[in-house]
C-alpha cells in the first residue's frame, strides 16, 4: 500500500505515487547539482520541471490514476540523466578549451560553501570539505593536519570545532578537482615528484631537486665550508625532506588508470577527455624511461639503495615504537590485576563497583588501540578508503566516552569514601613484669612459608607497608605502628587506635570497629600482632592500627620480634620507640632491636650493656 | 599502436558526438520558421526522425539565450501554466545564416567524400 501525493510542479497538479514521489525527488535534486555550476542553472531547471509536469499531465490525461515508478523511468528515458545529458550537450567551446590546456581549471560560477565532505572523509570530512572548497587534493591537506596537530595539539581541536560548525553534504564538484597522484610512469623512486611535477603543472626535475638539495647541500657544504650557514640547514631540513617523502609515498596513490591520470593533471574525467587521453601517447602510452647514461643510473641506483635504507630505519622505527606501545599497554594491564579479585576488594567497594571498574577499564585502553590500529592500516593502505561503519564507530565512540565517564565516577566515588577519618581509642591496663623487664614481641603467624608479600616498601613514611595474602585467601595489612613511650603514671599502659576512612563517620567508625586487635601477655613477655587481617569483601580504606605502649619512668625493656630481621624491617617500624611528642628519640641507625632501654621522662635509653654488644 | 578503440570509440559515442554538433542548428532551423515553445521544437524532431534526450535540449535553449541569439516571451496557455516562446534575435539571424552555409558545405563535401570511399575503396 502507498501514499498518493499531490504535487505542483512547475505549476501542474500532478498526483503521484509515494515511492515514485521519492525517485523524481531523486532525479531533481541530480539535475539540480549537475546544473548549478552552470549560468542560468535555475533557468534550466525550471524548463525541465516544466517539461516533465507536461509529459505527466499527458499521462494522467491519458487515464492513469496517478504516476507510477515506471512513468518516472519513462520520464527518465526521455529527458535523460545528468550524465547522458552532458555528453549530449557539452558546450563545443568550452571541449575546445578543454582540448587545447587540458591543465584549464573547471569553471564553477555557483556559490560555493564550505562543507564537510561525505565521500572524502577519514574522520569527519573536514579535510576533505575544504579541500573540494579550496579545489585541492585532500591529501595534502590531511598530512599539512597531522603536522598542525603533532606540532601543537591545536590542529585537533581545530578540525573537531570544524567538524561540529560545519554542515555535512555530498559536493558537485569533486570530479572537477585535480587531484595528487603519484606517476609509476615517471618515476625514480616511489614517483612522488612526478606526481607533484603533474600536479603544479612544472617539470618533474624541479621537485626533485627541491628533495635531493638538503642531501646535496650537506655534501657540497660539508666538502667546502662547514661554516657556511646553509650546511646546518642543510643538515636539519634532509630528515624531514625524507620523512616527507615516506609519508607522501605511503599516502600518495599511484595514477594507474586512465582516468587517474587525468585527474592527475587536472583533466576532467568524462568520454570525450578519456578518449582523447587514450589517443594521445602522453598520458597512457608508457613513457620510456628515458634512456639514462651509466654514470645517471648508477646514481639512481645509489639514491635508491639509500632511500631503501632510510625506510628501513623508519619502519624499524615504526616496530620498535609498536612493540613499546604494547609493553606499555601489558604495563598497563599488570596494575589492573588489582581490579580483579580477590585484590578488587581493596579498591571496591561492592561487586557493583569491582566490574565497573573493570569493564570501563577495558574500554578505556582496548578502544584507542584498535581505533589506533585502524588508522594506522587505513593511513597507510592509501587513499582507498572503504566507507568507515557508521555503526560501528559510533559505538566505539560512545563506549569509549561511557568507560571514560565510568572510571571518573568510580574513582571519585572511591577517593570520597577516603574522606572522613575515625579514630577509636582503647586503653588497656598491662600488669607489671615481674622482673621490671617488659619483653615486646610479635606473634608469630602459624606459618611464615604461607606468606606472600605484595608491596616491600619498607621506606615508606606513615606506610601501608605491606599487604600479603593469608593461607586462607583473606587479606592481611601490616598497617601497624607501635610507639614506645614514657607511661604519665607509675603503671604499664596499651593504648590502641583503630583508625579508619569512609564517606561519612558513620561508615568510618564501622570500619575502623571491624579491625581486629588481640594481644597476650606471658610473664614477662607481651605478644604483638604483625598484621591485621581485613574482614571479608572490606576495602581498603585507610585501615591502620597505632599500638602506644606505655613504660613506666625507670623500667627497663626489650623488643624481641626478631624472628626474621627482614620481615621485621618490613613489617615493624623500625623507629617504633617515640617521643611523646612524635619525635624520634632514638636514632633509628643505632636503634638495635634485640637491645635493652630504659625509659626516661624524655623517651627511651639504651642501656649500657647494649652498647657494649 | 595497441589501443584497443573499440573500448572508448564506439558507435554511440561516434555518433553522439555527430548529432551534437547538428543539434544546435537543428534547433535555430525549427525556432527560425515559427516562434515555438520547447515542447513544440521537440515534436517537430521527432516528426523528422530525429530522436533525442529532451534533457539536452533545455541547457541548449538557455545557452543560446545567454549568447543573445535566442529570446523568448511568455505566452498564456489553455491547458497549464504559460509558455515560453522562442524566436531568433538579430544576432541569431546571422549567426544562422552562417551555419546555413557552413551546413550546406560540410554536407556537401561529406557527400563527396563517403561516396567516393564507398565506390574507390577496394575490399581491405
Amino acid at each position: 500500500m502507498n501514499k498518493v501525493i499531490n504535487i505542483n510542479l512547475a505549476g501542474r497538479l500532478i498526483a503521484i505515487d509515494e515511492t515514485a514521489y521519492h525517485q523524481l525527488e531523486s532525479y531533481l535534486k541530480r539535475l539540480k547539482a549537475f546544473f548549478l555550476k552552470e549560468e542560468g542553472g535555475d533557468e534550466i531547471l525550471h524548463d525541465m520541471e516544466d517539461r516533465i509536469g507536461e509529459l505527466f499531465q499527458d499521462k494522467l490525461k491519458k487515464g492513469s490514476a496517478c504516476i507510477m515508478t515506471e512513468d518516472i523511468n519513462e520520464m527518465i528515458a526521455i529527458m535523460g540523466s545528468p550524465e547522458q545529458i552532458e555528453n549530449e550537450s557539452g558546450e563545443i567551446d568550452k571541449e575546445d578549451k578543454n582540448n587545447s590546456g587540458p591543465f584549464q581549471q573547471p569553471e564553477t560560477t555557483a556559490k560555493r560553501t564550505l562543507y564537510r565532505s561525505k565521500k572524502d572523509k577519514v574522520i569527519g570530512g573536514v579535510c576533505g570539505g575544504i579541500a573540494a572548497y579550496l579545489k585541492i587534493d585532500p591529501v595534502i591537506l590531511r598530512i599539512a593536519a597531522i603536522f598542525i596537530a603533532l606540532a601543537w595539539g591545536t590542529g585537533i581541536l581545530l578540525s573537531i570545532l570544524l567538524w561540529i560548525i560545519v554542515p555535512e553534504k555530498e559536493e558537485q564538484y569533486s570530479e572537477l578537482k585535480r587531484r595528487l597522484y603519484r606517476n609509476p610512469r615517471q618515476k625514480v623512486i616511489g614517483g612522488v615528484c612526478s606526481g607533484i611535477a603533474a600536479y603544479v603543472n612544472i617539470d618533474p626535475i624541479i621537485p626533485r631537486l627541491v628533495f635531493v638539495a638538503p642531501l646535496l647541500g650537506v655534501i657540497l657544504f660539508g666538502a667546502l665550508n662547514n661554516d657556511f650557514f646553509l650546511f646546518p640547514i642543510s643538515v636539519g631540513s634532509f630528515p624531514t625532506m625524507v620523512l616527507l617523502y615516506i609519508i607522501l609515498w605511503a599516502s600518495v596513490p599511484a595514477a594507474n588508470t586512465v582516468a587517474e591520470k587525468l585527474e592527475m593533471r587536472g583533466g576532467k574525467v568524462d568520454v570525450q577527455s578519456l578518449s582523447q587521453a587514450i589517443k594521445s601517447p602522453g598520458i597512457h602510452a608508457a613513457q620510456p624511461e628515458t634512456g639514462k647514461s651509466g654514470f645517471a643510473s648508477v646514481l639512481s641506483f645509489l639514491f635508491k639503495a639509500f632511500v631503501f635504507f632510510v625506510l628501513g630505519m623508519v619502519i624499524i622505527i615504526i616496530a620498535g615504537v609498536l612493540t613499546g606501545l604494547v609493553m606499555a599497554l601489558i604495563g598497563l594491564a599488570i596494575p589492573s590485576a588489582f581490579m580483579l579479585p580477590p585484590y578488587s576488594q581493596l579498591i571496591t567497594d561492592s561487586p557493583v563497583q569491582t566490574w565497573g571498574l573493570l569493564i570501563c577499564a577495558v574500554l578505556v585502553l582496548l578502544i584507542p588501540f584498535l581505533m589506533l590500529i585502524r588508522l594506522l592500516i587505513r593511513t597507510l593502505s592509501g587513499r582507498r578508503y572503504k566507507k568507515s561503519n557508521k555503526w560501528v564507530m559510533g559505538i566505539q565512540s560512545f563506549l569509549f566516552i561511557i568507560g571514560i565517564f565510568g572510571l571518573f565516577w568510580i574513582t571519585s566515588s572511591i577517593l570520597t569514601d577516603f574522606r572522613t577519618a575515625y579514630p577509636k581509642r582503647y586503653e588497656f591496663p598491662l600488669q607489671a613484669p615481674l622482673n621490671d623487664t617488659l619483653i615486646i614481641k610479635k606473634e608469630l603467624i602459624s606459618s611464615d612459608d604461607d606468606i606472600e608479600d605484595m608491596w616491600e616498601d619498607g621506606d615508606i613514611s606513615d606506610g601501608y607497608n605491606g599487604l600479603f595474602m593469608n593461607s586462607d585467601s583473606g587479606l592481611s595489612i601490616s598497617n601497624i605502628r607501635l610507639d614506645i613511650i614514657p607511661s604519665p603514671d607509675s603503671s604499664y599502659h596499651l593504648i590502641l587506635q583503630k583508625k579508619a576512612r569512609g564517606r561519612n563517620q558513620k561508615v568510618a567508625r564501622e570500619r575502623a570497629e571491624q579491625i581486629p586487635f588481640s594481644f597476650r601477655k606471658e610473664n614477662n613477655t607481651l605478644f604483638l600482632p604483625g598484621s591485621f587481617e581485613l574482614p571479608a569483601n572490606a576495602p581498603f580504606r585507610g585501615q591502620k592500627l597505632r599500638v602506644k605502649v606505655q613504660v613506666p619512668e625507670g623500667k627497663v625493656f626489650r623488643t624481641e620480634y626478631a624472628i626474621h630481621d627482614q620481615i621485621n624491617s618490613f613489617y615493624w617500624r623500625k623507629g617504633i620507640v617515640r617521643h611523646r611528642t612524635g619525635y624520634r628519640a632514638i636514632n633509628n641507625s643505632r636503634w638495635s632491636s634485640s637491645g635493652y632501654y630504659y625509659m626516661t621522662k624524655d623517651g627511651p635509653v639504651a642501656l649500657e650493656k647494649n652498647i657494649e654488644d | 599502436m595497441n589501443f584497443n578503440y573499440s573500448e572508448t570509440m564506439n558507435i554511440e559515442n561516434t555518433s553522439s558526438q555527430m548529432r551534437k554538433g547538428v543539434l544546435e542548428y537543428c534547433i535555430l532551423s525549427v525556432i527560425k520558421k515559427a516562434e515555438v515553445y520547447p515542447s513544440d521544437i521537440i515534436s517537430q524532431m521527432k516528426a523528422a526522425g530525429l530522436y533525442i534526450l529532451e534533457g539536452t535540449l533545455y541547457p541548449l535553449l538557455t545557452r543560446l539565450k545567454n549568447a543573445d541569439l535566442l529570446s523568448y516571451r511568455w505566452v498564456e496557455s489553455v491547458s497549464g501554466p504559460p509558455r515560453k516562446y522562442f524566436r531568433l534575435t538579430e544576432k541569431g539571424e546571422v549567426f544562422y545564416t552562417e551555419l546555413t552555409q557552413t551546413w550546406q558545405q560540410l554536407t556537401r563535401a561529406v557527400d563527396i567524400i563517403t561516396n567516393e570511399t564507398e565506390s574507390d575503396t577496394p575490399d581491405a
